[in-house]
Protein backbone atom coordinates (compact mmCIF):
# COMPACT_ATOMS: atom_id res chain seq x y z
CA UNK A 1 0.00 0.00 0.00
CA UNK A 2 1.51 3.05 -0.85
CA UNK A 3 0.60 6.77 -0.98
CA UNK A 4 -0.51 6.94 2.97
CA UNK A 5 0.35 9.86 5.56
CA UNK A 6 1.03 10.13 8.50
CA UNK A 7 -2.25 12.00 9.32
CA UNK A 8 -4.46 8.59 7.34
CA UNK A 9 -2.19 6.45 9.76
CA UNK A 10 -3.54 8.23 12.58
CA UNK A 11 -6.83 8.76 11.69
CA UNK A 12 -7.64 5.14 10.68
CA UNK A 13 -6.07 4.47 13.85
CA UNK A 14 -8.78 6.34 15.94
CA UNK A 15 -11.32 4.95 13.72
CA UNK A 16 -10.11 1.15 14.96
CA UNK A 17 -9.81 2.42 18.84
CA UNK A 18 -13.35 3.84 18.78
CA UNK A 19 -14.75 0.51 17.24
CA UNK A 20 -12.58 -1.42 19.98
CA UNK A 21 -14.20 0.33 22.49
CA UNK A 22 -17.70 0.22 21.29
CA UNK A 23 -17.50 -3.83 21.38
CA UNK A 24 -16.23 -3.70 24.82
CA UNK A 25 -19.01 -1.44 25.60
CA UNK A 26 -21.63 -3.61 23.67
CA UNK A 27 -20.79 -7.02 24.02
CA UNK A 28 -19.53 -9.29 27.31
CA UNK A 29 -16.67 -11.82 26.54
CA UNK A 30 -17.79 -15.08 25.65
CA UNK A 31 -15.05 -16.48 27.44
CA UNK A 32 -11.74 -15.90 29.39
CA UNK A 33 -9.72 -16.02 26.45
CA UNK A 34 -11.30 -13.41 24.89
CA UNK A 35 -10.73 -11.06 27.07
CA UNK A 36 -7.17 -12.22 27.78
CA UNK A 37 -7.09 -11.01 24.46
CA UNK A 38 -8.33 -7.80 24.99
CA UNK A 39 -6.09 -7.02 27.53
CA UNK A 40 -3.62 -8.05 25.25
CA UNK A 41 -4.44 -5.47 23.03
CA UNK A 42 -5.32 -2.72 25.06
CA UNK A 43 -1.88 -3.22 26.66
CA UNK A 44 -0.60 -2.94 22.63
CA UNK A 45 -1.92 0.53 22.32
CA UNK A 46 -0.76 1.73 25.19
CA UNK A 47 2.47 0.93 24.06
CA UNK A 48 2.06 2.03 20.71
CA UNK A 49 0.86 5.47 21.70
CA UNK A 50 3.93 5.92 24.47
CA UNK A 51 6.39 4.71 21.93
CA UNK A 52 4.97 7.16 19.51
CA UNK A 53 4.95 10.29 21.85
CA UNK A 54 8.70 9.69 22.61
CA UNK A 55 9.07 9.46 18.98
CA UNK A 56 7.54 13.08 18.79
CA UNK A 57 9.67 14.41 21.26
CA UNK A 58 12.66 12.83 21.08
CA UNK A 59 14.34 11.38 23.82
CA UNK A 60 16.52 14.56 23.66
CA UNK A 61 13.78 16.70 24.89
CA UNK A 62 13.55 14.84 28.35
CA UNK A 63 15.92 17.43 29.85
CA UNK A 64 14.16 20.28 31.63
CA UNK A 65 10.31 19.34 30.10
CA UNK A 66 8.25 18.37 33.48
CA UNK A 67 4.33 18.61 33.90
CA UNK A 68 5.21 21.94 35.41
CA UNK A 69 6.89 23.55 32.41
CA UNK A 70 5.84 26.62 31.66
CA UNK A 71 7.40 26.97 28.17
CA UNK A 72 6.31 23.88 26.47
CA UNK A 73 2.85 23.10 28.22
CA UNK A 74 1.63 20.40 25.40
CA UNK A 75 5.22 18.26 25.97
CA UNK A 76 5.17 18.15 29.50
CA UNK A 77 1.73 17.25 29.67
CA UNK A 78 2.27 14.58 27.11
CA UNK A 79 5.15 12.99 29.28
CA UNK A 80 2.83 13.39 32.14
CA UNK A 81 0.41 11.74 29.79
CA UNK A 82 2.39 8.47 28.99
CA UNK A 83 4.29 8.70 32.41
CA UNK A 84 4.51 4.85 34.16
CA UNK A 85 2.87 3.12 31.31
CA UNK A 86 6.00 1.62 29.79
CA UNK A 87 6.41 -0.05 33.40
CA UNK A 88 3.32 -1.46 33.35
CA UNK A 89 3.33 -2.67 29.28
CA UNK A 90 6.63 -3.45 29.46
CA UNK A 91 9.75 -2.72 28.03
CA UNK A 92 10.37 -5.98 26.13
CA UNK A 93 11.43 -5.44 22.40
CA UNK A 94 9.77 -6.95 19.88
CA UNK A 95 6.79 -5.67 21.95
CA UNK A 96 4.97 -9.07 22.17
CA UNK A 97 1.94 -7.32 21.16
CA UNK A 98 3.70 -6.44 17.88
CA UNK A 99 4.00 -10.53 17.23
CA UNK A 100 -0.12 -10.63 16.78
CA UNK A 101 -1.26 -8.77 14.09
CA UNK A 102 -4.56 -10.54 14.23
CA UNK A 103 -7.68 -8.44 12.92
CA UNK A 104 -9.19 -7.13 15.97
CA UNK A 105 -9.61 -3.04 16.37
CA UNK A 106 -7.48 -2.55 18.99
CA UNK A 107 -4.30 -4.56 18.06
CA UNK A 108 -5.09 -2.53 14.13
CA UNK A 109 -5.55 0.47 15.68
CA UNK A 110 -1.63 -0.35 17.57
CA UNK A 111 -0.66 -1.79 14.20
CA UNK A 112 -1.11 2.26 12.68
CA UNK A 113 0.18 4.03 15.69
CA UNK A 114 3.18 1.89 15.40
CA UNK A 115 3.05 2.67 11.42
CA UNK A 116 2.94 6.27 12.46
CA UNK A 117 6.20 5.80 14.45
CA UNK A 118 7.78 3.88 11.72
CA UNK A 119 6.97 6.95 9.40
CA UNK A 120 8.30 9.47 11.59
CA UNK A 121 11.80 7.25 12.24
CA UNK A 122 12.18 6.75 8.13
CA UNK A 123 13.55 10.72 7.79
CA UNK A 124 15.84 10.73 10.50
CA UNK A 125 18.70 8.36 10.35
CA UNK A 126 20.60 6.23 13.33
CA UNK A 127 22.80 9.88 14.18
CA UNK A 128 19.17 12.01 14.30
CA UNK A 129 20.26 13.30 10.42
CA UNK A 130 17.67 14.28 8.06
CA UNK A 131 16.80 11.94 5.72
CA UNK A 132 14.24 13.96 3.39
CA UNK A 133 13.30 17.39 2.59
CA UNK A 134 10.42 16.78 5.12
CA UNK A 135 12.56 15.64 8.35
CA UNK A 136 12.32 19.22 9.46
CA UNK A 137 8.63 19.17 9.99
CA UNK A 138 9.15 16.56 12.46
CA UNK A 139 11.36 19.21 14.71
CA UNK A 140 8.82 21.77 14.25
CA UNK A 141 7.39 22.66 17.85
CA UNK A 142 3.95 24.03 16.48
CA UNK A 143 3.34 20.52 14.25
CA UNK A 144 4.78 17.82 17.13
CA UNK A 145 2.08 19.81 19.67
CA UNK A 146 -0.49 19.32 17.26
CA UNK A 147 0.36 15.49 16.56
CA UNK A 148 0.38 15.28 20.58
CA UNK A 149 -3.03 16.72 21.03
CA UNK A 150 -4.47 14.28 18.31
CA UNK A 151 -2.42 11.24 19.91
CA UNK A 152 -3.64 12.11 23.33
CA UNK A 153 -7.60 12.24 22.17
CA UNK A 154 -6.73 8.45 20.94
CA UNK A 155 -5.15 7.59 24.62
CA UNK A 156 -8.16 9.07 26.17
CA UNK A 157 -10.17 7.13 23.81
CA UNK A 158 -8.84 3.93 25.26
CA UNK A 159 -8.42 4.94 28.67
CA UNK A 160 -12.04 5.94 29.05
CA UNK A 161 -12.90 2.28 28.19
CA UNK A 162 -10.68 1.36 31.04
CA UNK A 163 -13.27 0.44 33.95
CA UNK A 164 -15.54 -0.92 30.98
CA UNK A 165 -13.07 -3.17 30.13
CA UNK A 166 -11.70 -4.25 33.84
CA UNK A 167 -16.17 -5.10 34.53
CA UNK A 168 -15.86 -7.21 31.64
CA UNK A 169 -12.74 -9.08 32.09
CA UNK A 170 -14.33 -10.15 35.52
CA UNK A 171 -17.81 -11.23 34.12
CA UNK A 172 -15.38 -13.22 31.67
CA UNK A 173 -13.77 -15.16 34.92
CA UNK A 174 -10.34 -13.38 34.82
CA UNK A 175 -9.37 -13.47 38.59
CA UNK A 176 -9.12 -9.88 40.44
CA UNK A 177 -5.26 -10.20 40.47
CA UNK A 178 -5.23 -11.13 37.03
CA UNK A 179 -7.36 -7.56 36.31
CA UNK A 180 -6.12 -5.43 38.24
CA UNK A 181 -2.07 -6.31 37.48
CA UNK A 182 -3.48 -5.65 33.91
CA UNK A 183 -5.61 -2.35 34.61
CA UNK A 184 -4.35 -0.70 37.45
CA UNK A 185 -6.36 2.60 37.23
CA UNK A 186 -4.74 4.76 34.68
CA UNK A 187 -7.30 7.85 36.06
CA UNK A 188 -3.31 9.94 35.33
CA UNK A 189 -2.35 9.44 32.52
CA UNK A 190 -5.82 9.96 31.73
CA UNK A 191 -6.25 12.82 33.17
CA UNK A 192 -3.77 14.28 31.17
CA UNK A 193 -4.49 12.71 28.03
CA UNK A 194 -8.08 14.39 28.46
CA UNK A 195 -6.61 17.48 28.99
CA UNK A 196 -4.52 17.77 26.39
CA UNK A 197 -7.09 16.57 24.42
CA UNK A 198 -9.06 19.51 24.73
CA UNK A 199 -6.12 21.75 24.27
CA UNK A 200 -7.84 24.24 22.34
CA UNK A 201 -5.09 26.67 20.12
CA UNK A 202 -2.91 24.24 18.88
CA UNK A 203 -4.27 22.07 15.27
CA UNK A 204 -2.50 19.43 13.62
CA UNK A 205 -0.01 20.51 11.07
CA UNK A 206 -1.04 20.22 7.45
CA UNK A 207 2.94 19.53 6.22
CA UNK A 208 3.53 16.65 9.09
CA UNK A 209 -0.12 15.75 8.06
CA UNK A 210 1.36 14.85 4.28
CA UNK A 211 4.21 13.12 5.62
CA UNK A 212 4.63 9.85 3.67
CA UNK A 213 7.30 7.02 3.36
CA UNK A 214 10.30 7.52 1.52
CA UNK A 215 10.93 5.34 -1.87
CA UNK A 216 8.03 4.04 -1.55
CA UNK A 217 6.89 2.38 -5.25
CA UNK A 218 4.98 4.79 -8.10
CA UNK A 219 0.83 3.89 -7.91
CA UNK A 220 1.11 3.62 -11.97
CA UNK A 221 -2.86 2.62 -12.06
CA UNK A 222 -3.79 6.31 -11.24
CA UNK A 223 -2.33 8.77 -13.81
CA UNK A 224 -2.59 11.40 -11.21
CA UNK A 225 -1.45 9.79 -8.28
CA UNK A 226 1.34 8.56 -10.44
CA UNK A 227 2.43 12.38 -11.23
CA UNK A 228 1.70 13.47 -7.55
CA UNK A 229 4.59 10.40 -6.51
CA UNK A 230 6.98 11.47 -9.35
CA UNK A 231 6.93 15.05 -8.24
CA UNK A 232 7.16 13.78 -4.72
CA UNK A 233 9.97 11.52 -5.53
CA UNK A 234 11.62 14.62 -7.45
CA UNK A 235 11.53 16.78 -4.79
CA UNK A 236 13.22 13.73 -2.62
CA UNK A 237 16.13 13.25 -5.36
CA UNK A 238 16.70 16.95 -5.18
CA UNK A 239 17.03 16.97 -1.56
CA UNK A 240 19.36 14.25 -1.69
CA UNK A 241 21.59 16.15 -4.19
CA UNK A 242 22.43 17.57 -0.57
CA UNK A 243 24.03 15.45 0.54
CA UNK A 244 25.27 13.13 -2.14
CA UNK A 245 26.41 15.49 -5.12
CA UNK A 246 26.36 13.90 -8.21
CA UNK A 247 28.75 16.42 -10.27
CA UNK A 248 26.19 16.91 -13.02
CA UNK A 249 24.90 20.15 -14.75
CA UNK A 250 22.50 17.85 -16.21
CA UNK A 251 20.51 16.63 -13.48
CA UNK A 252 20.01 20.38 -12.61
CA UNK A 253 18.91 20.62 -16.22
CA UNK A 254 16.55 18.02 -15.98
CA UNK A 255 14.97 19.69 -12.78
CA UNK A 256 14.70 22.89 -14.28
CA UNK A 257 12.93 20.88 -17.15
CA UNK A 258 10.59 19.03 -14.64
CA UNK A 259 9.95 22.16 -13.30
CA UNK A 260 9.14 23.89 -16.72
CA UNK A 261 7.10 21.63 -17.43
CA UNK A 262 4.86 21.36 -14.23
CA UNK A 263 4.68 25.38 -14.16
CA UNK A 264 3.49 25.32 -18.13
CA UNK A 265 0.77 22.50 -17.64
CA UNK A 266 -0.60 24.29 -14.20
CA UNK A 267 -0.41 27.46 -16.42
CA UNK A 268 -2.71 25.31 -19.13
CA UNK A 269 -4.82 24.04 -15.96
CA UNK A 270 -6.34 28.27 -15.94
CA UNK A 271 -6.98 28.25 -19.54
CA UNK A 272 -3.66 29.29 -20.84
CA UNK A 273 -3.47 28.12 -24.64
CA UNK A 274 -0.05 27.56 -25.09
CA UNK A 275 0.44 26.21 -28.37
CA UNK A 276 1.52 28.86 -30.17
CA UNK A 277 3.81 32.49 -29.54
CA UNK A 278 2.36 34.27 -28.08
CA UNK A 279 0.17 32.11 -25.78
CA UNK A 280 -3.30 32.86 -24.99
CA UNK A 281 -3.05 33.87 -21.31
CA UNK A 282 -5.95 34.54 -18.49
CA UNK A 283 -5.13 36.62 -16.36
CA UNK A 284 -4.36 34.91 -13.20
CA UNK A 285 -2.25 31.86 -15.61
CA UNK A 286 -0.12 34.69 -16.28
CA UNK A 287 2.29 34.32 -13.03
CA UNK A 288 2.72 30.58 -14.08
CA UNK A 289 3.98 31.72 -17.51
CA UNK A 290 6.46 34.51 -16.14
CA UNK A 291 7.67 31.81 -13.82
CA UNK A 292 7.74 28.93 -16.46
CA UNK A 293 9.71 31.91 -18.74
CA UNK A 294 11.97 32.03 -15.98
CA UNK A 295 12.53 28.04 -15.56
CA UNK A 296 12.96 28.24 -19.58
CA UNK A 297 16.05 31.00 -18.87
CA UNK A 298 17.21 28.82 -16.27
CA UNK A 299 17.58 25.82 -18.69
CA UNK A 300 19.34 27.94 -21.77
CA UNK A 301 21.28 29.26 -19.09
CA UNK A 302 22.50 25.75 -17.82
CA UNK A 303 23.27 24.78 -20.87
CA UNK A 304 26.16 26.52 -21.28
CA UNK A 305 27.73 24.85 -18.30
CA UNK A 306 29.80 21.80 -18.84
CA UNK A 307 30.37 19.57 -15.59
CA UNK A 308 31.55 15.87 -15.49
CA UNK A 309 28.81 14.25 -13.69
CA UNK A 310 26.53 12.49 -16.13
CA UNK A 311 22.82 12.68 -15.86
CA UNK A 312 21.55 11.05 -12.89
CA UNK A 313 19.53 8.05 -14.17
CA UNK A 314 16.83 8.04 -12.06
CA UNK A 315 16.19 11.32 -11.77
CA UNK A 316 16.35 11.80 -15.75
CA UNK A 317 13.63 8.45 -15.87
CA UNK A 318 11.17 9.99 -13.67
CA UNK A 319 11.39 13.80 -15.81
CA UNK A 320 10.43 12.01 -19.07
CA UNK A 321 7.48 10.22 -17.56
CA UNK A 322 6.19 13.12 -15.99
CA UNK A 323 6.67 14.87 -19.43
CA UNK A 324 5.14 11.79 -20.86
CA UNK A 325 2.15 12.60 -18.12
CA UNK A 326 1.01 15.62 -18.17
CA UNK A 327 0.02 16.74 -21.80
CA UNK A 328 -2.23 13.93 -20.99
CA UNK A 329 -3.56 15.79 -17.60
CA UNK A 330 -3.65 18.87 -18.76
CA UNK A 331 -3.13 19.70 -22.49
CA UNK A 332 -1.72 22.56 -23.52
CA UNK A 333 -4.21 23.65 -25.37
CA UNK A 334 -5.66 24.87 -22.25
CA UNK A 335 -8.70 22.86 -22.39
CA UNK A 336 -10.17 21.81 -18.63
CA UNK A 337 -8.14 19.12 -17.27
CA UNK A 338 -10.54 15.85 -17.44
CA UNK A 339 -9.60 15.19 -13.60
CA UNK A 340 -10.20 17.57 -11.75
CA UNK A 341 -7.40 16.53 -9.85
CA UNK A 342 -5.31 17.46 -11.68
CA UNK A 343 -5.73 21.12 -11.09
CA UNK A 344 -5.03 20.40 -7.12
CA UNK A 345 -2.09 18.41 -7.93
CA UNK A 346 -0.32 20.92 -10.31
CA UNK A 347 -1.23 23.94 -7.95
CA UNK A 348 0.95 21.69 -4.97
CA UNK A 349 3.38 20.56 -7.42
CA UNK A 350 4.25 24.29 -8.28
CA UNK A 351 4.61 24.96 -4.69
CA UNK A 352 7.19 22.11 -4.60
CA UNK A 353 8.87 22.99 -7.98
CA UNK A 354 10.00 26.82 -4.95
CA UNK A 355 11.68 23.50 -2.44
CA UNK A 356 13.42 22.22 -5.85
CA UNK A 357 15.03 25.41 -6.91
CA UNK A 358 16.32 26.46 -3.61
CA UNK A 359 17.68 23.03 -3.02
CA UNK A 360 18.75 22.79 -7.25
CA UNK A 361 20.83 26.23 -5.99
CA UNK A 362 22.40 25.17 -3.76
CA UNK A 363 23.69 22.07 -5.20
CA UNK A 364 25.11 23.89 -7.86
CA UNK A 365 26.43 26.78 -5.78
CA UNK A 366 28.65 23.85 -4.19
CA UNK A 367 29.42 22.56 -7.74
CA UNK A 368 30.62 25.82 -8.96
CA UNK A 369 32.42 26.27 -5.28
CA UNK A 370 34.03 22.77 -6.37
CA UNK A 371 35.84 23.80 -9.47
CA UNK A 372 34.28 20.85 -11.63
CA UNK A 373 32.02 23.41 -13.45
CA UNK A 374 33.41 24.30 -16.77
CA UNK A 375 32.31 27.07 -19.73
CA UNK A 376 33.08 27.46 -23.18
CA UNK A 377 35.32 30.61 -22.97
CA UNK A 378 33.55 32.27 -26.12
CA UNK A 379 29.89 32.19 -24.36
CA UNK A 380 31.67 34.58 -21.06
CA UNK A 381 30.59 38.42 -21.76
CA UNK A 382 32.96 41.03 -21.69
CA UNK A 383 31.76 42.29 -18.29
CA UNK A 384 32.51 38.19 -17.21
CA UNK A 385 35.95 38.13 -18.30
CA UNK A 386 36.88 41.79 -16.96
CA UNK A 387 40.64 41.56 -16.82
CA UNK A 388 40.99 37.77 -16.29
CA UNK A 389 44.07 36.81 -19.29
CA UNK A 390 43.33 32.99 -18.49
CA UNK A 391 39.37 33.60 -19.48
CA UNK A 392 40.46 36.11 -22.11
CA UNK A 393 42.52 33.52 -23.69
CA UNK A 394 39.86 30.90 -23.13
CA UNK A 395 37.33 33.21 -25.01
CA UNK A 396 39.85 34.06 -27.94
CA UNK A 397 40.75 30.44 -28.40
CA UNK A 398 37.15 28.66 -27.67
CA UNK A 399 38.62 26.67 -24.95
CA UNK A 400 37.02 25.52 -21.76
CA UNK A 401 37.48 27.02 -18.84
CA UNK A 402 36.37 26.60 -14.91
CA UNK A 403 33.20 28.88 -14.55
CA UNK A 404 34.38 32.08 -13.24
CA UNK A 405 32.20 33.34 -9.83
CA UNK A 406 30.45 36.08 -11.39
CA UNK A 407 29.01 34.14 -14.38
CA UNK A 408 27.91 31.01 -11.89
CA UNK A 409 26.25 33.84 -9.83
CA UNK A 410 24.13 35.15 -12.55
CA UNK A 411 23.11 31.41 -12.77
CA UNK A 412 21.99 31.29 -9.10
CA UNK A 413 20.17 34.58 -9.06
CA UNK A 414 17.94 32.39 -12.07
CA UNK A 415 17.63 29.67 -9.47
CA UNK A 416 16.62 32.17 -6.53
CA UNK A 417 13.97 33.94 -9.06
CA UNK A 418 13.11 30.59 -10.32
CA UNK A 419 12.65 29.88 -6.16
CA UNK A 420 10.44 33.31 -6.13
CA UNK A 421 12.68 35.10 -3.90
CA UNK A 422 15.05 36.76 -6.38
CA UNK A 423 17.26 39.60 -5.84
CA UNK A 424 15.98 42.27 -7.62
CA UNK A 425 19.56 43.76 -9.04
CA UNK A 426 19.69 40.19 -11.04
CA UNK A 427 16.24 39.59 -12.54
CA UNK A 428 15.83 37.74 -15.30
CA UNK A 429 15.68 40.97 -17.43
CA UNK A 430 19.23 41.39 -16.94
CA UNK A 431 19.73 37.90 -18.25
CA UNK A 432 18.02 39.03 -21.24
CA UNK A 433 20.33 42.06 -21.70
CA UNK A 434 23.27 39.23 -21.36
CA UNK A 435 22.24 36.87 -24.05
CA UNK A 436 21.42 40.30 -26.21
CA UNK A 437 25.03 41.22 -25.45
CA UNK A 438 26.13 37.94 -26.30
CA UNK A 439 24.27 37.95 -29.54
CA UNK A 440 26.35 41.17 -31.07
CA UNK A 441 29.81 39.60 -29.47
CA UNK A 442 31.50 39.05 -32.80
CA UNK A 443 33.41 35.91 -31.32
CA UNK A 444 30.15 34.36 -30.41
CA UNK A 445 29.10 34.20 -33.79
CA UNK A 446 30.30 32.35 -36.37
CA UNK A 447 30.75 35.59 -39.05
CA UNK A 448 34.40 35.33 -39.35
CA UNK A 449 33.55 33.45 -42.65
CA UNK A 450 30.99 34.91 -45.25
CA UNK A 451 28.14 32.67 -45.11
CA UNK A 452 25.12 32.51 -47.31
CA UNK A 453 21.82 33.39 -45.83
CA UNK A 454 19.67 30.89 -44.49
CA UNK A 455 17.15 29.45 -47.79
CA UNK A 456 13.41 29.82 -46.81
CA UNK B 1 18.92 46.71 -33.11
CA UNK B 2 20.10 44.72 -35.63
CA UNK B 3 19.04 40.72 -35.95
CA UNK B 4 21.20 38.64 -37.77
CA UNK B 5 19.80 35.48 -39.80
CA UNK B 6 20.75 31.97 -39.05
CA UNK B 7 23.56 30.95 -42.10
CA UNK B 8 22.62 27.74 -44.04
CA UNK B 9 23.59 24.54 -42.42
CA UNK B 10 25.85 23.82 -45.68
CA UNK B 11 27.77 26.28 -44.98
CA UNK B 12 27.52 25.41 -41.05
CA UNK B 13 28.97 21.99 -42.20
CA UNK B 14 31.53 22.99 -44.36
CA UNK B 15 33.16 25.44 -41.85
CA UNK B 16 33.00 22.77 -39.19
CA UNK B 17 35.76 20.93 -40.67
CA UNK B 18 36.70 17.06 -40.27
CA UNK B 19 36.56 13.78 -38.38
CA UNK B 20 35.83 14.20 -34.94
CA UNK B 21 36.34 17.63 -34.27
CA UNK B 22 33.82 18.62 -36.89
CA UNK B 23 31.13 16.02 -35.40
CA UNK B 24 31.69 17.85 -32.05
CA UNK B 25 31.79 21.03 -33.72
CA UNK B 26 28.19 20.33 -35.83
CA UNK B 27 26.42 19.02 -32.42
CA UNK B 28 27.86 22.14 -30.22
CA UNK B 29 26.17 24.37 -33.16
CA UNK B 30 23.20 22.45 -33.35
CA UNK B 31 22.42 22.10 -29.73
CA UNK B 32 22.92 25.80 -28.98
CA UNK B 33 21.03 26.27 -32.17
CA UNK B 34 17.95 23.82 -30.43
CA UNK B 35 18.30 26.16 -27.41
CA UNK B 36 18.16 29.60 -29.24
CA UNK B 37 14.69 27.56 -30.44
CA UNK B 38 13.53 26.91 -27.33
CA UNK B 39 13.71 30.73 -26.48
CA UNK B 40 11.14 31.69 -29.13
CA UNK B 41 8.70 28.73 -30.11
CA UNK B 42 5.58 28.06 -28.31
CA UNK B 43 5.79 26.75 -24.71
CA UNK B 44 4.09 23.49 -26.32
CA UNK B 45 7.02 23.52 -28.97
CA UNK B 46 10.07 24.23 -26.74
CA UNK B 47 8.81 20.92 -23.75
CA UNK B 48 9.39 18.88 -27.49
CA UNK B 49 12.67 20.56 -28.31
CA UNK B 50 14.36 21.01 -24.96
CA UNK B 51 14.61 16.68 -24.98
CA UNK B 52 16.33 17.17 -28.57
CA UNK B 53 19.00 19.13 -26.92
CA UNK B 54 19.63 16.93 -24.37
CA UNK B 55 20.44 14.56 -26.53
CA UNK B 56 23.34 17.32 -28.33
CA UNK B 57 24.20 18.00 -25.34
CA UNK B 58 24.84 14.38 -23.69
CA UNK B 59 26.58 13.39 -27.39
CA UNK B 60 28.78 16.47 -27.02
CA UNK B 61 30.04 15.81 -23.62
CA UNK B 62 30.56 12.03 -24.45
CA UNK B 63 32.48 13.52 -27.75
CA UNK B 64 34.63 15.75 -25.70
CA UNK B 65 35.50 13.17 -22.79
CA UNK B 66 36.70 10.76 -25.56
CA UNK B 67 38.39 13.25 -28.33
CA UNK B 68 39.76 16.30 -25.89
CA UNK B 69 42.26 16.90 -28.41
CA UNK B 70 40.31 17.24 -31.62
CA UNK B 71 37.65 18.98 -29.34
CA UNK B 72 40.01 21.93 -28.13
CA UNK B 73 40.89 22.58 -31.53
CA UNK B 74 37.27 22.45 -32.76
CA UNK B 75 35.05 25.12 -33.64
CA UNK B 76 32.50 26.53 -31.15
CA UNK B 77 29.82 28.35 -33.27
CA UNK B 78 26.83 29.62 -31.54
CA UNK B 79 24.55 31.20 -34.00
CA UNK B 80 22.67 33.00 -31.47
CA UNK B 81 18.98 34.23 -30.69
CA UNK B 82 17.12 33.97 -33.36
CA UNK B 83 15.87 37.49 -34.48
CA UNK B 84 11.77 36.63 -34.24
CA UNK B 85 9.33 34.39 -34.07
CA UNK B 86 8.58 34.85 -37.60
CA UNK B 87 12.25 32.98 -37.89
CA UNK B 88 10.95 29.78 -35.93
CA UNK B 89 10.25 27.53 -38.99
CA UNK B 90 13.20 28.42 -41.35
CA UNK B 91 15.53 28.03 -37.48
CA UNK B 92 14.17 24.47 -37.22
CA UNK B 93 15.09 24.12 -40.87
CA UNK B 94 18.70 24.64 -40.10
CA UNK B 95 18.70 22.20 -36.55
CA UNK B 96 17.05 19.77 -39.10
CA UNK B 97 19.89 20.18 -41.24
CA UNK B 98 22.81 20.23 -38.27
CA UNK B 99 21.08 16.92 -36.77
CA UNK B 100 21.22 15.19 -40.20
CA UNK B 101 24.60 16.65 -40.88
CA UNK B 102 25.81 15.19 -37.17
CA UNK B 103 24.06 11.97 -37.95
CA UNK B 104 26.47 11.71 -41.27
CA UNK B 105 29.13 12.66 -40.08
CA UNK B 106 28.99 9.73 -37.03
CA UNK B 107 28.23 6.90 -40.12
CA UNK B 108 31.06 8.20 -42.08
CA UNK B 109 33.36 7.80 -38.60
CA UNK B 110 31.21 4.54 -38.21
CA UNK B 111 32.22 3.54 -41.67
CA UNK B 112 35.82 4.45 -41.49
CA UNK B 113 36.43 2.61 -38.17
CA UNK B 114 33.62 -0.26 -37.55
CA UNK B 115 35.86 -2.27 -35.12
CA UNK B 116 37.09 0.85 -33.24
CA UNK B 117 36.75 1.56 -29.42
CA UNK B 118 34.11 4.13 -30.84
CA UNK B 119 31.99 2.16 -32.77
CA UNK B 120 29.48 1.20 -30.21
CA UNK B 121 29.06 4.71 -28.78
CA UNK B 122 28.49 5.99 -32.63
CA UNK B 123 26.08 3.35 -33.35
CA UNK B 124 24.74 4.01 -30.14
CA UNK B 125 24.36 8.05 -30.64
CA UNK B 126 23.49 7.66 -34.29
CA UNK B 127 19.99 5.96 -32.84
CA UNK B 128 19.38 8.32 -29.98
CA UNK B 129 19.37 11.01 -32.11
CA UNK B 130 17.38 9.39 -34.81
CA UNK B 131 15.09 9.09 -32.27
CA UNK B 132 15.59 12.83 -30.89
CA UNK B 133 14.91 13.91 -34.14
CA UNK B 134 11.15 13.27 -33.64
CA UNK B 135 11.09 15.96 -31.23
CA UNK B 136 11.66 18.32 -34.02
CA UNK B 137 9.24 17.23 -35.91
CA UNK B 138 6.48 16.61 -33.02
CA UNK B 139 7.40 20.58 -32.32
CA UNK B 140 6.86 21.57 -36.27
CA UNK B 141 3.99 19.50 -36.65
CA UNK B 142 2.33 21.63 -34.02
Amino acid sequence: MTGITYADLLATAGHHLTTGALQVRQRPFDRPGEARTALQDFHAVLDAIETHTWTLLGPSRLAGISPATRTQPVAAQAIAMVGGLRELVGAERPHPSTLDLADRPWAQGALQVRGASDLLAVHLDARGRQRSPHAATIGDPAARDGALIRLAGHLDTLLATESTLGLRALQAGLSTVEVTRALPGLDTNRAFASHLARNPGQSGSAALDRLRLIGEPLRTEDPVLLAGDLIHRLRQSTWALGAHPDYSVATLSDLATASLAIHVHAAATRGANLTHNPPTVPKDAAALLARAAIWRDLRTDLAEYQAPGPPDPHIRADVITLRDLLPHLAPLTGTSPTDPRTTDLLHAAVGATEEIATTAADAFRRLAASGHVRIQGRHLTTDQLGTNPTLITAHVTGTTTPAPPVRCRATTNLWSAAAGHADLRFTPVEQTIAATHRRTDPAHVLTRTPLEPSTR
Amino acid sequence: MDTMLWPTVRALDAAAGTGWGGLWSVMFTAQRAVGALVQVTSFAEGLDLIWLGEELRAACDDVATRHPVAVAEAIAADLGPLPGLEHCASGRVVVAGLVGSVICRADELLVADPTGPDARWLAGTTSLLFAARIHLSAAGAR
